[in-house]
């Protein structure tokens, strides 16, 4: 049985509701007015010359792009890690060791952000890269290693078994017949770490300063008080990347499987 | 059997470093906020003896304070209520389309938003709804000069801007679920001449039931501390609880009252996912309760 006509229309009406701010964005990006006006008028690159121009934004970028790489790469050894050990203890204190590793999912960022910031304060430390860096693993570390265990979670036991049989080390186990198996999770998962270390603001907001900001915490305070079509120029780069990655992830590796949604694959 | 697995020792040291991330940066602080929230000091000064409920008191003492809290959740329900009105007929068509064509492109359309940085996603309803937009032009025309900057400044932008935050995380928790209903159970009820409504109220959501729930938990406490989209949208007059929070730590470095603000906060989102627990589980048990053969017809 399908969805009626009715259903189908709705959510037609739903889908363009989520994608519209987007297309907003990449469209008026484009425009030739100095002010951002939807619809646009007239046709200019000049929104893009001058984001360009704006060395500040550029910095900032710089430094989102290594927060992410960093993040990306650390919190998912670390979730790898975290996954592989889970397994080997499967008695009910390694359940509420996995409920620890989803926690930081419940905790809101905002109050995240505040926590963080002030043990930075009560040690008298200021903000940097690796502070960022340590803030980022924690909500990144819950993606990562949820990723990974359902990957490993698909491994017949019975695999690792005969090769220990056979003459192989634990780590040689570990090594040729279950890590390869988790290979498209740890592909998925610096994928989505990257996405959610480069997008938030949540925590970043509280842990920047004129040397920690990063784009999208200076974007933000930017559109708190201006208005202008250089955002949206950055904003146009800053959707289409991550979407077309996101397309190519899911062609190669499938990105559905954080989701819930292996069975119809 | 277990002669081949790798032993105990060795789980403990893949752990380590990652339990030890979790400790210090999630743990540590958690604690940290508590402890910094039970000190009545001057602005700036951290830690303090004897712990005392002082700052609680003050901060849920202040009328202003409950006032911003109630309009925070009041907001935060409505745009949870319109997210589930949206996301439901994405999931049915995502989780029943025939084409596999059909059903990727509406997943990865409706999952984009959750590849852009909230800030974006805002900024294109600030274009959409702010001066220069087609809302505040229909405004404009329909109500004079005094509505140039259209809806920005207003609820109503605030929410339409975190339900558009919250869909994607509704669906996360609504398609599972709806994938978990069997056809057959839909089409048995088709056969037997249900209207496709009556199939909806009757069928599809007492079955996907557990997924709304999560989507409804998700989606209420993202809403109550979204920070972002309402300072963009409905703007600094209409302070939303998380503005407090960000203004106690930020602007005024009132560390103990802002630390208080981020438990209470804590506190009620905590509070709210065991209500909406709660709730969802009522009908089932009150049905469960009535005489078997009773309400046939």
């Amino acid at each position: 049985m399908g969805t009626g006509r009715t259903t189908q229309v709705l959510a037609g009406v739903g889908l363009l509701f989520l994608l519209l701010p987007l297309a907003v964005v990449v469209l008026a990006s484009f425009g030739a007015t100095d002010y951002v006006a939807f619809p646009p008028q007239g046709w200019s690159l000049h929104a893009y010359a001058d984001a360009l121009d704006h060395t500040e934004f550029r910095d900032s970028l710089v430094l989102s792009l290594q927060l992410a790489v960093l993040v990306a790469v650390v919190s998912t050894a670390l979730g790898t890690l975290a996954a592989l050990g889970l397994r080997i203890l499967r008695t009910r204190a390694a359940l509420r060791l996995e409920a620890l590793f989803l926690a930081p999912l419940a905790v809101p960022h905002l109050v995240l952000g505040v926590a963080i910031l002030q043990v930075i304060g009560l040690l008298g430390l200021g903000v940097s890269l690796p502070v960022l860096v340590a803030g980022h693993l924690v909500i990144c570390l819950p993606y990562a290693t949820r990723l990974v265990i359902a990957a490993l979670a698909t491994i017949d036991p019975n695999a690792e078994r005969a090769a220990a049989v056979l003459g192989a080390s634990p780590w040689y186990v570990v090594r040729h017949v279950t890590l390869p198996h988790a290979r498209p999770a740890i592909v998925a998962s610096l994928f989505i770490t990257a996405t959610v270390s480069f997008d938030d603001v949540g925590i970043a907001l509280f842990l920047a300063n004129a040397d920690t900001q990063t784009l999208p915490v200076r974007i933000f305070h930017y559109v708190e008080y201006h208005f202008a079509p250089f955002i949206a120029a950055l904003g146009a780069v800053l959707i289409v990347v991550p979407v077309v990655a996101a397309v190519a992830v899911e062609r190669w590796f499938g990105l559905g499987r954080l989701f819930g949604l292996t069975t119809r694959r | 059997m277990s002669a081949p697995e790798p032993r105990r020792s060795g789980a403990v040291g893949l752990l380590a470093a990652p339990v030890a991330v979790l400790g210090a940066m999630l743990v540590v602080p958690l604690l940290v906020i508590v402890a910094n929230s039970l000190v009545h000091g001057a602005p700036g000064v951290v830690g303090g003896w004897p712990p005392t409920l002082a700052v609680y008191a003050d901060v849920l003492g202040d009328p202003r304070v409950l006032a911003v809290l109630g309009r925070t959740l009041v907001i935060a329900a409505i745009a949870t209520a319109c997210a589930v009105l949206v996301a439901y007929p994405i999931a049915m068509v995502i989780v029943t389309a025939r084409s596999r064509a059909v059903r990727a492109f509406c997943t990865i359309a409706a999952l984009t938003p959750l590849l852009v940085s909230v800030v974006l996603r805002t900024f294109g309803w600030q274009v959409l709804l702010g001066a220069g937009g087609p809302v505040a032009a229909v405004l404009t025309a329909l109500y004079g000069p005094r509505r140039l900057l259209g809806l920005i400044g207003t609820d109503v932008a605030t929410v339409i801007g975190l339900t558009h935050m919250l869909v994607p995380f509704v669906l996360l928790g609504l398609l599972p679920a709806l994938d978990r209903i069997d056809p057959n159970v839909l089409r048995a009820a088709d056969t037997l001449g249900a209207s496709r409504v009556r199939i909806f109220w009757r069928v599809v959501v007492p079955l996907s039931r557990p997924g709304l729930v999560a989507g409804a938990m998700i989606g209420f406490a993202l809403g109550c501390t979204a920070y972002v989209t309402p300072a963009l949208l409905g703007g600094q007059a209409n302070p939303v609880f998380a503005a407090l929070v960000y203004e106690r730590n930020f602007v005024a470095f009132d560390w103990n009252t802002g630390a208080a603000l981020s438990v209470v906060l804590l506190a009620v989102v905590v509070l709210s996912g065991v209500v909406i627990g709660r709730f969802a589980r009522w009908p089932r048990r009150t049905r469960q309760r009535r005489p078997v053969g009773a309400g046939t017809g």
